[in-house]
C-alpha cells in the first residue's frame, strides 16, 4: 500500500473571518496581532509570512487586482471596509480539510466507504468556479497585455490559483481512483452489497456513476472470460460466484486488517476486544487496531484513519 | 484567501508561502518550535524520560525539512545546527519507538506522541507483523475445529 | 500430470505481472487446459455412471469416491488458474487504459521493448507499453469496451483529468529534458520542438502526457 505522503498535502484555509472581525475591532486593537492569530489545524498548519515591501505590490489574491500599493494606515482601513462589503470568493473553511480527510480515510480503509456525495458536489462546483475564474483572468490578461499594464504579480496570482486547482484536482483524483480500485477488486461483493441501493434513499455506498461503472465493467469482464475459455467449460464450472468448491470465489475486503487511527472526538471511545478485554481510546490518541472494530466511528467522524 | 500587504503578517497555506518565497515576495515567520534552543530542550526531555515522547508537532519532520531547504534565511539558527539537532532527536525517538515495538501483539497497539512521518516509517513493519500474528492467533483458536474436520476427512 | 499445464500458465502470469508490458497471449496453453478440463469432466461422468450402475463393495466405493473428489479438485483448480491468468491480463489492460498513452499497433517485436524498458530504471513493473497484437481476440474486444467505459466515466468529471499523475503535484512549471525526437508541441504558453537532449521550462500540465509517453523527463 502506498502511504500517503503528507508533506505535500497542505490545504488552503481561507481566513474568512479576519476581515470582518478586524473591521469591528480596529479602533481598539492592534491589527498586526489580529492578523497573526494562529490557527492550528490538523494536517498542515498554515504558516505566517511577511510580504517583502517594494518589490511586492499588492497581491490581492483571487479577486482583488488592486493597483500599486503604498503602505498607509488609511488604505488598510479602507481595504478592510471594501472587503467586508464584498468578500472575495472564499472557500468554506474546512472544505479542503474535509476532502483531505475523506481521501485519507478512503485510502487507508480496506473497504469502500459511503460516497461523500455532498462534499464531492461542493468541491466539484468549487473547482469549476476556479477554473472559470482562471479562464476569465487569462482573457483579461490577454486583452491588457498590449497596454503593458500586466504586472508580474498578476501572473503570480494566476499561478497561485492554478496551483490551487491542481492541488484540489490531485486530491479528487486520488479519492476517485482509490474508490474505483476497490470496486474493481471486490466487484461481485459490491454488486451484492449495493443491490437495494439507489432507489431507497439513505446513505449510498456508491455514486450513480460508480454504480454504472461497476456493472458495466463486470459485464465486459464476464464477456472476456466467457469468450476466452469459460464458455467452453462444462456448465457446472461456468459460474463466477461459485461458493461450492470448498472456497468461495467472491473476493471480499479484509475487515480484520489493522489500521492506523487517530481519535478526534472529545469523549473517550471504549472498544471491546476479542477476549472481552476493553480498550479505551482517548482524544488525539494514535492506535493501530483492527478495522472492523472502529469502522462505525470512522463513518461518524469520531476517528480518522492515518 | 486574504489579500497581502507589505510588512504585514498574514497566514497563508504552506504551499502558497513557498511559492511566494521562491519569487522573493515574502519572508516566512518560522514556527516557534523550529529553533535550536527549543529542539534542544525537547532532546533533553527525550533523554530524561525514556518512556515518553516529547511534544512535537504532527508534521515536524516534513515542515522542518521544507523550511530548511526553501527558506533557510528566514530561520533564526543556522541550518547545519538545526539539521544536526533534528537528526539527534529523530534518532533518539526512533530508538524508543523500536523498543516500544516489542509490545506488538495481534490486536492493538498505542503509538501516542509519534508524528506522521515517524508513523509511516513503522507502518509496513507493524502491519506485516500484526497480520502474521493475527493469522497465528486465529489458527490457534480454530485448531480444535480443524482437528475435527480432519477426522471427518479421513473417515470419508 | 494433470495440472501441469495450469502450473505453466500461472508461472507465465507471474512473469508477466512483473513486466512493464503484456506479453503474447498464451493461446495454445489456454486451449490445452480447456481440453484437459474436458477430459477430466468425462472422467467425472464415467465415475458417476459407474457408481449408479454397478453394485460395488464398500471398500471399492471408497476408492471411487476419492477418485471423484480428486478429479473435481483438479477441475476447479484448472478453472481458477485460467481465471487468474485472464484476470491478471485484464487488470494490466485496464491499468494501461488509465494512462494517457497510445498502444503500439504495429508489429514491433517484444524483445526490443524489453531492452528499451530495462534502460529506464524507473518503475519497470508498471505498465508502460501495450502491444495490441499481443492481445487475444477477446482481449482486444475487452480493450475497446473498457476504453469506452473509462472515457464515459471520465467525462463525468470534466474539470479534472482522472488519468493524471497520481503523485502529488509540486510545481506548475517544471524543467524537462527531451529524451526522444518528436514533432512540434503546442501549449498555451507557446510552441516548442522536441529535439533530443534539449531542455525546456514548461507547464507541467501541458507535458504530463509527453512524460508518460517517454518523450520527456523531469529534471
Amino acid at each position: 500500500m502506498i502511504s500517503h505522503n503528507p508533506s505535500v498535502s497542505t490545504q488552503t484555509i481561507p481566513q474568512q473571518n479576519q476581515h470582518t472581525k478586524s473591521k469591528k475591532n480596529f479602533n481598539n486593537c492592534n491589527i498586526h496581532k489580529l492578523l497573526s492569530k494562529i490557527h492550528t489545524h490538523d494536517f498542515f498548519p498554515n504558516i505566517k509570512i511577511t510580504p517583502v515591501p517594494h518589490i511586492f505590490s499588492s497581491l490581492g489574491l483571487i479577486t482583488n487586482f488592486s493597483p500599486q500599493y503604498t503602505m498607509e494606515i488609511d488604505d488598510i482601513l479602507q481595504d478592510f471596509e471594501q472587503q467586508a462589503r464584498a468578500p472575495p470568493i472564499k472557500r468554506d473553511a474546512d472544505l479542503n480539510q474535509q476532502l483531505v480527510a475523506a481521501m485519507l480515510n478512503e485510502r487507508m480503509a480496506p473497504e469502500l466507504l459511503p460516497y461523500k456525495t455532498e462534499l464531492m458536489d461542493r468541491v466539484l462546483t468549487e473547482i469549476q468556479q476556479q477554473q472559470q475564474l482562471l479562464l476569465d483572468s487569462y482573457e483579461y490578461g490577454d486583452s491588457n497585455a498590449e497596454a503593458g499594464v500586466i504586472s508580474s504579480d498578476f501572473k503570480l496570482q494566476l499561478m497561485i490559483i492554478e496551483t490551487d486547482i491542481e492541488r484540489i484536482a490531485y486530491l479528487l483524483r486520488l479519492y476517485i481512483r482509490t474508490r474505483l480500485a476497490k470496486i474493481d477488486s471486490f466487484t461481485i461483493y459490491y454488486i451484492n452489497e449495493s443491490a437495494g441501493e439507489g432507489s431507497s434513499g439513505g446513505i449510498a455506498l456508491l455514486s450513480p456513476a460508480e454504480r454504472l461503472y461497476m456493472h458495466k465493467h463486470f459485464k465486459i469482464l464476464t464477456q472476456l472470460y466467457n469468450t476466452s475459455f469459460l464458455g467452453k467449460l462444462p456448465s457446472f464450472l461456468q459460474l463466477l460466484d461459485d461458493t461450492t468448491g470448498g472456497e468461495t470465489m467472491i473476493a471480499t475486503p479484509n475487515l480484520d486488517q489493522p489500521v492506523f487511527i487517530r481519535v478526534v472526538c472529545d469523549e473517550p471511545i471504549v472498544l471491546t476486544m476479542d477476549g472481552d478485554d476493553e480498550l479505551t481510546l482517548t482524544k488525539n490518541g494514535i492506535y493501530v487496531v483492527r478495522y472492523r472494530l472502529i469502522k462505525l466511528y470512522v463513518q461518524i467522524g469520531d476517528i480518522v484513519l492515518i | 484567501m486574504p489579500s497581502l500587504k507589505p510588512l504585514k503578517r498574514t497566514e497563508v497555506p504552506l504551499w502558497t508561502a513557498i511559492i511566494l518565497k521562491g519569487q522573493g515576495k515574502c519572508n516566512i515567520i518560522a514556527p516557534a518550535w523550529l529553533s535550536y534552543s527549543y529542539l534542544k530542550k525537547m532532546y533533553d526531555q527525550e533523554k530524561k524520560n525514556p518512556e515518553m515522547f516529547s511534544n512535537l508537532p504532527w508534521n515536524w519532520l516534513e515542515l522542518s525539512k521544507i523550511l530548511i531547504t526553501k527558506a533557510a534565511d528566514d530561520l533564526a539558527d543556522s541550518s547545519t545546527q538545526l539539521c544536526s539537532i533534528i537528526k539527534d532527536l529523530r534518532e533518539i525517538r526512533q530508538l524508543k519507538s523500536k523498543r516500544g515495538l516489542r509490545e506488538l501483539n495481534e490486536s492493538n497497539i498505542q503509538l501516542n506522541g509519534l508524528s506522521l512521518m515517524e508513523l509511516n516509517e513503522l507502518r509496513p513493519f507493524v502491519l506485516l507483523v500484526m497480520g502474521k500474528m493475527r493469522q497465528l492467533h486465529d489458527s490457534v483458536s480454530t485448531t480444535d475445529d480443524k482437528a475435527s474436520d480432519d477426522e471427518s476427512d479421513h473417515e470419508w | 500430470m494433470y495440472g501441469d499445464q495450469a502450473n505453466k500458465l500461472i508461472l507465465e502470469a507471474r512473469r508477466s505481472n512483473n513486466l512493464s508490458e503484456l506479453p503474447l497471449h498464451q493461446h495454445t496453453l489456454v486451449k490445452d487446459i480447456v481440453e484437459e478440463i474436458g477430459v477430466l469432466n468425462k472422467d467425472v461422468e464415467y465415475l458417476n455412471e459407474q457408481q449408479s450402475v454397478e453394485e460395488i463393495p464398500a471398500s471399492e466405493a471408497r476408492v471411487h469416491q476419492c477418485q471423484l473428489f480428486v478429479t473435481h479438485l483438479c477441475l476447479r483448480r484448472n478453472k481458477r488458474c485460467l481465471l487468474a491468468y485472464q484476470k491478471m491480463r485484464a487488470d494490466k489492460i485496464a491499468e494501461f487504459l488509465w494512462l494517457n498513452i497510445d498502444p503500439v499497433a504495429g508489429t514491433e517485436t517484444t524483445v526490443s521493448h524489453l531492452k528499451e524498458d530495462s534502460d529506464s530504471p524507473l518503475n519497470n513493473t508498471l505498465m508502460s507499453k501495450l502491444v495490441l497484437l499481443n492481445l487475444s481476440h477477446s482481449e482486444q474486444e475487452y480493450y475497446k469496451q473498457y476504453q469506452d467505459l473509462v472515457l464515459e466515466f471520465k467525462s463525468g468529471f470534466a474539470d479534472i483529468d482522472l488519468s493524471g499523475d497520481l503523485e502529488p503535484p509540486t510545481d506548475i512549471f517544471i524543467d524537462v529534458r527531451v529524451l526522444k525526437n518528436g514533432g512540434e508541441v503546442q501549449t498555451e504558453y507557446g510552441v516548442f520542438n522536441l529535439i533530443k537532449d534539449s531542455q525546456f521550462y514548461v507547464r507541467k500540465l501541458d507535458v504530463d502526457r509527453l512524460i508518460q509517453q517517454g518523450y520527456l523527463e523531469e529534471i
